[in-house]
């Protein structure tokens, strides 16, 4: 297993180029002048077709493919994306700019996705067909169905149009993280909470929790010593795809609640067709993501010892 | 197995799986539910009450009422008949995608067990970089270079459910490959298509039929995302996604706008789970008649 995951760590930086060249090819597909759209962006501007010909040139789109790629994949290495075609400024400090507040999101709804969920899973687990497991199902059926973009809005109106309890929109204390942070974990949280469920059931069955019940071990140190720290394996597998998910959500939790963040520059950038931006964030995207899914697969080999001699 | 053991045997599984399967309550209500939208987006033209499309300014912002029971948008368009028309579009995106997704994802999966070595393994690795990539991301992707509409997004939200079946009809296929009969199948000179179809494809049938239905839920959940964002289906095309984000700055004074097609969505999400669920438990492995 560790040998697995070394080579992982080896191929890490040639999958990223790979990533980087695919994401720089398919962004050539799309269509539309660059120059005529940043000409666009600024307003209508009468430049002679020289002028145009010499800002082609300088900013380097009158090269061939290949050497404009080499370009852009040795930029990428030493950390720069190139600039917006709509606000000149470099795509990393735009990233940059905004990255914390979806960290701050993505972080939020994770911790909450596992302290509910795993908390209402456990519940339905050891009040097994009862009506408490019946409800937390539902609940999490409910939570699973539900568009987060529609939970978005639908806390927004109680909570903010109605209630006028927390803010709706923007970024800036912990109240404005409330809403966010519900719609966007609500779903991983089902998830998660299905999850424990089942695995805690798998785990209470086992043979060493009657011994430890036998033995007259206290309740509190069964559960925590015995059946949570087995039971807690396959969640991590879920919280660790629920991450890339999470992600994905935060781009219309961004839209719904008018936060800056990553999701949002994507989406404007797309709508603008800045296409540099959007390579730059795709490239980004790709690269967290697997490096995420790489932490997440050496924590695993911490939590599981069983794996580590695999 | 003479023709008529076979005819037997498979009778049998059939009633089993339908046994198992009405016996879960949760699962029969989602399948009625879902047989109703069903019929509703089939049938929904000739059954709205008003045009979804045409444009009635004096009606416009109109609350619940006898005459509009979700309302009227701000253009004054009844908001039930958009929703009954919007059925079409989510209903035809969710089983257009997942068909897509299923006939990819399962050659990919079929070769790649079949061929078996490096071939599978490259395959494999392709596979799990696809499936890494969140799947938002993936269709936002797709759409961006493909621009935006509603049969883009078909093809982007399909694009990215490939990986799934990929893996699941890869795992399946290889353990099946492992099983007698298909020893000896190849021993009396049979190619590895006809060993595909033949014998391999009616056993990961039940796996994919599950996998089926929760990704038609989640591709419907994605395509109403990204006509949330203004990048699947277009103004002034009924859906529900779409809908939701136009009615987004009007909550406080028409909340029905943005509220009740989401519910719809969620109601259809919820059944198609139920069902989900229901057949996973009736197509346990265990039946399983080779």
């Amino acid at each position: 297993m560790v040998r697995h995951l070394v080579r992982r760590l080896i191929l890490f930086v040639p999958l990223l180029l790979a990533i980087a060249v695919l994401v720089f090819l398919i962004m050539q597909l799309l269509p539309g002048d660059p120059i005529e759209m940043m000409i666009g962006a600024h307003g209508v501007v009468l430049l002679s077709p020289e002028q145009i010909q010499n800002l082609r040139e300088e900013l380097g789109l009158a090269d061939p493919v290949h050497v404009q790629l080499i370009r852009w994949v040795t930029g990428a290495i030493r950390g720069d994306l190139g600039r917006s075609l709509f606000t000149l400024q470099p795509v990393t400090e735009m990233i940059g700019g905004v990255l914390p507040y979806t960290l701050q999101l993505v972080t939020a709804a994770m911790l909450f996705a596992v302290a509910f969920g795993v908390t209402l899973g456990a519940s339905a687990a050891l009040h097994h067909n009862s009506w408490i497991d019946s409800l937390c199902m539902l609940v999490s059926t409910a939570g699973i169905s539900a568009p987060d973009f529609w939970l978005g809005i639908l806390l927004i109106f109680v909570f903010a149009v109605r209630l006028h309890w927390l803010p709706a929109i923007g970024e800036g204390d912990v109240t404005h993280l409330v809403l966010p942070t519900i719609a966007l974990g609500t779903n991983a949280m089902a998830l998660v909470s299905r999850v424990t469920r089942s695995s805690f059931l798998e785990v209470l069955r086992e043979e060493y929790v009657t011994v430890a019940k036998a033995k007259g071990l206290r309740p509190r140190t069964v559960m925590f010593r015995h059946v949570l720290r087995n039971a807690l394996i396959p969640i991590v597998t879920v919280l660790s795809i629920q991450v890339g998910r999470l992600m994905a959500g935060s781009v219309v939790i961004e839209m719904v609640f008018a936060r800056r963040g990553v999701g949002s520059l994507l989406i404007t950038a797309i709508l603008n067709k800045d296409y540099l931006v959007v390579q730059g964030l795709i490239l980004f995207i790709a690269a967290s993501v697997l490096a995420i899914n790489l932490v997440v697969d050496l924590l695993y080999t911490m939590i599981d010892p069983r794996i580590r001699y695999a | 197995m003479t023709e008529s053991d076979r005819e037997l045997a498979l009778e049998s599984y059939n009633t089993i799986v339908l046994r198992s399967f009405s016996k879960k309550p949760g699962a029969k209500v989602g399948l009625a539910i879902l047989v109703l939208i069903a019929l509703m987006a089939v049938i929904g033209p000739w059954l709205t009450p008003y045009s979804p499309v045409t444009i009635n300014p004096p009606d416009s912002m109109q609350p619940p009422s006898i005459k509009h029971p979700m309302g009227t948008d701000r253009f004054g368009r009844d908001v039930l008949s958009r929703v009954m028309i919007g059925a079409r579009a989510s209903l035809l995106v969710g089983f257009l995608a997942v068909a897509i997704g299923t006939t990819l994802g399962t050659a990919i999966g079929l070769f790649s067990a079949v061929s078996g070595g490096r071939v599978d393994g490259i395959v494999m690795r392709v596979m799990d970089l696809w499936f890494a990539f969140p799947t938002l991301l993936l269709a936002l992707s797709i759409v961006a270079v493909l621009g935006p509409s509603l049969t883009n997004a078909v093809y982007a939200v399909g694009i990215s459910t490939v990986p799934s079946y990929a893996r699941l009809v890869r795992g399946c296929t290889l353990s099946v490959l492992q099983s007698t009969y298909v020893l000896a199948a190849r021993a009396t000179g049979a190619s590895s298509l006809r060993i595909a179809l033949r014998h391999v494809l009616p056993n990961v049938m039940a796996p994919i039929i599950v996998l089926s239905t929760f990704a038609i839920a989640s591709c419907i959940l994605t395509a109403a995302g990204l006509s949330f964002l203004g990048l699947g289906a277009q103004p002034p095309q009924p859906e529900w996604g779409a809908d939701l984000s136009a009615g987004r700055n009007y909550l406080r004074q028409a909340w029905w706008i943005s509220t009740l097609p989401g519910f719809a969505i969620m109601l259809v999400t919820v059944s198609i789970n139920l069902v989900g669920d229901g057949l996973r438990d009736a197509l346990d492995p265990r039946l399983k008649i080779d």
